[in-house]
């Protein structure tokens, strides 16, 4: 059974202040990407640097962010070209790149869930060997 | 205008949408719960090392030894300067955690309920915890510009 809900004016306004802030997060993303890519230039020419270890962690988290922002304009365009243009498909459109939004940052928080477990496990089984000894 | 406006009202929320909204509910949910224990976590810990700085200057000092005036910093301004950031971190994070967890329910409610007052509860959810993530990357700009200027600077 469809269950469809038209989308009033009261919908429309939470809509489109979350499309204000969504596109504001994002480009601040964006800039705050910028400047740890100036600041890794900075460290480098000023050699006091761990070359390999800054780059690599600017590296993924440069994706992460990437990705993560990216999805956040794309629920901002998308969702504010549906209210526009009163296309139901656009919205869902939006909705994709909200969901995959939090996809991204759900399983970035299972991995660090994940590690923390594995680093705790391994504390717990070297206090056992080291009690053991 | 008459147009546009026949246009606007056709717009409506379709299973689709539904599914991809109720999707984007349960991770944020699970995420703001993660938040919300992180923020616990840390404020108890704030509270165990806040009623035990004694103990541990002492064994700081039996360790590496420690001067006057950083004692008397630690046991001081140290120690506020200390319970102020934890109580600023724990605040952001319960705020974060907040606003993702009422935006989880709101999205559950709506998948049962198909109302529009719970699918407006849900988006206005949504755009607090935007507005939360917006304010505090400023803040982290605010703070990226200000190191760079500290290092050309230096």
């Amino acid at each position: 059974m469809e269950n469809n809900t038209n989308l009033t004016p009261t919908i429309k306004t939470q809509i489109t202040t979350t499309v204000t802030w969504a596109r504001y997060a994002a480009i601040l993303s964006f800039v705050n990407l910028g400047l740890t890519f100036l600041q890794l230039i900075i460290g480098a020419v000023k050699g006091n640097l761990n070359v390999f270890g800054s780059v690599f962690s600017f590296i993924i988290s440069g994706i992460i962010t990437l990705v993560m922002s990216i999805n956040l304009l794309n629920y901002s365009n998308y969702a504010k070209s549906s209210l526009d243009n009163g296309d139901s498909i656009l919205l869902n459109q939006a909705l994709y790149h909200l969901r995959t939004y939090f996809i991204v940052m759900g399983i970035l928080f299972l991995i660090i869930i994940g590690l923390l477990l594995l680093f705790v496990f391994i504390a717990i089984i070297v206090a056992i060997y080291a009690a053991a000894k | 205008m008459e147009n546009n406006e026949t246009i606007l009202q056709v717009t409506d929320f379709d299973s689709s949408g539904q599914y991809q909204l109720s999707n984007s509910g349960k991770w944020a949910k699970f995420i703001g719960i993660v938040y919300l224990f992180i923020a616990t976590l840390l404020l108890l810990i704030a509270i165990l090392v806040l009623s035990n700085l004694d103990l541990i200057a002492t064994y700081i000092m039996d360790i590496n030894g420690m001067s006057k005036e950083a004692l008397e910093f630690m046991m001081g301004a140290g120690k506020w300067l200390f319970a102020l950031m934890m109580a600023l971190s724990c605040f952001i994070l319960f705020l974060n955690g907040f606003f993702l967890v009422k935006f989880g329910v709101a999205t559950k409610s709506y998948a049962t309920t198909y109302t529009e007052d719970t699918l407006s509860g849900s988006f206005h959810h949504l755009g607090r915890y935007l507005m939360l993530t917006t304010i505090l990357s400023i803040v982290s700009t605010v703070f990226s510009v200000a190191a760079i200027v500290y290092y050309m600077i230096k």
